[in-house]
């Protein structure tokens, strides 16, 4: 930062006085004032875990969150905002502001200005592709960039068969049918009439900023984010969010639900996404996190714990309304009566829309299961997660079908399961917002392999659980009789033709 | 509307005229019956999102480097009781960020201006 200067509209100097990360304009009766500021280089706040403080700049182009770039006012509201980009001539402008041409936009301000302007995320550079379809009165945009040398970017693989082009137009289409479906459900669109898609130069991190204006581009193998991040134009920690939940079992709330719902989405009339599998992924991650006792705040999955929460919820609707409410119901009340921007929503909220919704007093059940960052009991669920299995194969076979993140585990269901029960333990598992099964992938079994290929072949069942117990520094004894699921059950001959590839 | 410039005849000038002419201008929005789904229902019909694809090579653009941000600045025009912020963020590749906000509709004797990486 540097070279801050205040004129007037003759270019007169005005003085400026810094105090801490304001800067006071004294405008000697002027109603039309020029500030003037450079920022340099790159910058990031790496203490932030998502990088919500972000500028990249390079030879192939700028990236940043607006409210590293952008000053604003901090004692008046602006009515209007406009910005004009000044850049090299093939250099794209990705932004979810409105264009009036010559690289000029307008930002809307909903559902608020700074919130809009400053949340939201821009992004110029050289792209291979711009895709732009409209989604009712919604223009989704994807920008798809030249990749950057250091970060990944990969939302297309050639073994998707496809074009980039078909492949952005099939991330349009879920995301249009993504908004549509919660729109309906809440009575209203939070964002404007602009939403767009990028590429991120910033190694694959979701930045989670303005899910009502932008999305990051995700690859097919994570498609599930996207009606878990466009439900987030809804439900967000940030004040001008409509639905927030004050409380320590905020979670259930504020990924529960996306978590669940982005489980459950389906595109409707194509069988081509099914996501329903994965909740089957969160329960036996959050039934083998309570055989270790990882089960509290800081161990537990609160991604796949509080989906749990909010299946055993949606399915006590059903059950005590014969099938006629289900969790969309809920919200959809839950958002209409308590939901508004600064309002963060109460457990007594909650309750006296349920029962509203059902006519029950779900407050034991609530105390049972909801309450609290992790409650003693796990979410009762056994009597419906059975409805998941079939999918859970289905969409585990096409996840370690691919060159994806499902790899390493190419053609071995056993592996996955291997893969999983390391991460539970280790890294993306129960100590991470992600895990294996939507986070980084498979990627931790280079040390399970190498240790089995120093047995003699053909190995056993003791030498796996020998060497998962000596890498989980768990007592892995039960692992083929835990991860038996129907008729398929973890075999060691599958882990031992995986083997044979390395052989 | 207020004139507070000196003209200045720069052909640059009449693109940024005809662009704040723009100002006011809503996005055309026609809603076109387009995609839905359910997570519980398969009845609603499949999406069928309007699709235009754009040229896979960058467009060139209309303003390029070389744009006279002071001269824009200096025919800036106001409403009476209206204020409105212009930023002009000029990019040089590999180098820095330069801004320039044109803060138009001030009636306060101080304003302050905060940036989020204030340092």
């Amino acid at each position: 930062m540097s070279e801050v200067t205040a004129t007037n509209i003759t270019g007169e100097e005005l003085a400026v006085t810094v105090n801490g990360t304001i800067w006071k304009i004294t405008t000697g009766g002027n109603r039309i004032l020029v500030l003037s500021y450079k920022i340099e280089g790159n910058q990031k706040d790496s203490d932030q875990e998502y990088g919500r403080n972000i500028s990249t700049l390079t030879s192939e182009g700028a990236f940043f969150i607006n409210q590293f770039i952008f000053a604003y006012p901090s004692d008046f509201q602006p009515l209007e905002i406009f910005i004009q980009f000044i850049a090299p001539p093939k250099w794209v402008v990705g932004t979810s502001f409105v264009p009036l041409g010559n690289n000029l936009y307008k930002v809307e301000g909903l559902p608020s200005m700074p919130s809009d302007f400053l949340q939201n995320v821009t992004r110029l550079g050289y792209a291979e592709a711009v895709e732009s379809e409209r989604c009712n009165s919604i223009e989704i945009v994807f920008t798809a960039y030249r990749p950057s040398q250091s970060g990944y970017e990969a939302f297309w693989l050639p073994s998707y068969q496809n074009t980039k082009q078909q492949q952005m137009h099939e991330y349009i289409q879920l995301v249009c049918a993504s908004i549509v479906s919660f729109e309906e459900m809440f009575h209203g669109w939070p964002g404007g009439s602009r939403y767009w898609i990028s590429t991120l130069p910033t190694g694959g991190n979701e930045i989670p900023m303005a899910w009502n204006r932008w999305m990051q581009a995700w690859p097919r193998e994570r498609f599930s984010q996207i009606p878990h991040h466009v439900l987030h134009a809804w439900i967000w920690w940030e004040e001008d969010s409509l639905i927030r939940l004050g409380e320590p079992e905020w979670m259930w709330v504020q990924e529960g639900i996306p978590t669940y719902l982005g489980h459950q989405f389906s595109m409707a009339g194509s069988d081509k996404y099914n996501f329903r599998g994965m909740i089957y992924t969160s329960y036996l991650i959050t039934k083998r996190a309570k055989v270790y006792n990882l089960l509290n705040k800081n161990t537990v999955n609160h991604y796949a714990y509080n989906e749990m929460r909010v299946l055993s919820l949606d399915n006590e609707i059903q059950r005590v309304t014969n099938g006629e409410k289900n969790i969309r119901d809920f919200l959809g009340l839950l958002g209409n009566k308590y939901g508004r921007p600064e309002h963060l929503i109460t457990r007594y909220e909650v309750l006296q829309t349920l029962y509203e919704l059902t006519g029950r007093d779900f407050s034991h059940f609530y105390s049972l299961y909801m309450t609290g960052e992790v409650s003693a009991q796990l979410p009762p669920v056994e009597d419906v997660i059975g409805n998941y299995e079939n999918d859970f194969f289905i969409w585990l076979d096409q996840y370690i079908s691919t060159d994806g993140r499902g790899a390493d585990a190419k053609g071995f269901r056993t592996m996955f399961f291997i893969s999983l029960e390391i991460s539970l333990q280790k890294g993306e598992g129960v100590d991470s917002e992600h895990y294996v099964a939507e986070g980084n992938g498979i990627g931790n079994l280079d040390e399970f392999k190498q240790a089995l290929l120093n047995k003699q072949s053909p190995i056993t069942e003791e030498d796996v659980i020998q060497v998962l117990s000596s890498i989980t520094g768990q007592d892995e004894s039960d692992f083929f009789q835990f991860y038996t699921i129907g008729n398929f059950k973890t075999s060691v001959e599958e882990i031992e033709l995986w083997l044979d590839a390395s052989r | 509307m207020k004139t507070v410039s000196k003209a200045i005849a720069l052909s640059i000038v009449a693109i940024a005229l005809s662009s704040c002419s723009a100002f006011t201008a809503k996005p055309t929005q026609t809603p076109t019956p387009t995609a839905t789904s359910s997570p519980t229902s398969t009845s609603t019909p499949e999406p069928t999102a309007t699709f235009t694809p754009y040229p896979t090579t960058a467009p060139t653009l209309t303003i390029t480097p070389g744009i006279d941000i002071n001269a824009v600045i200096q025919t800036a025009t106001v409403e009476p009781r209206s204020n409105k912020l212009t930023y002009f963020v000029e990019i040089t590749p590999g180098k820095a960020i330069s801004v320039k906000v044109l803060i138009e509709g001030i009636s306060q004797g101080q304003i302050s201006f905060a940036l989020q990486n204030g340092n």
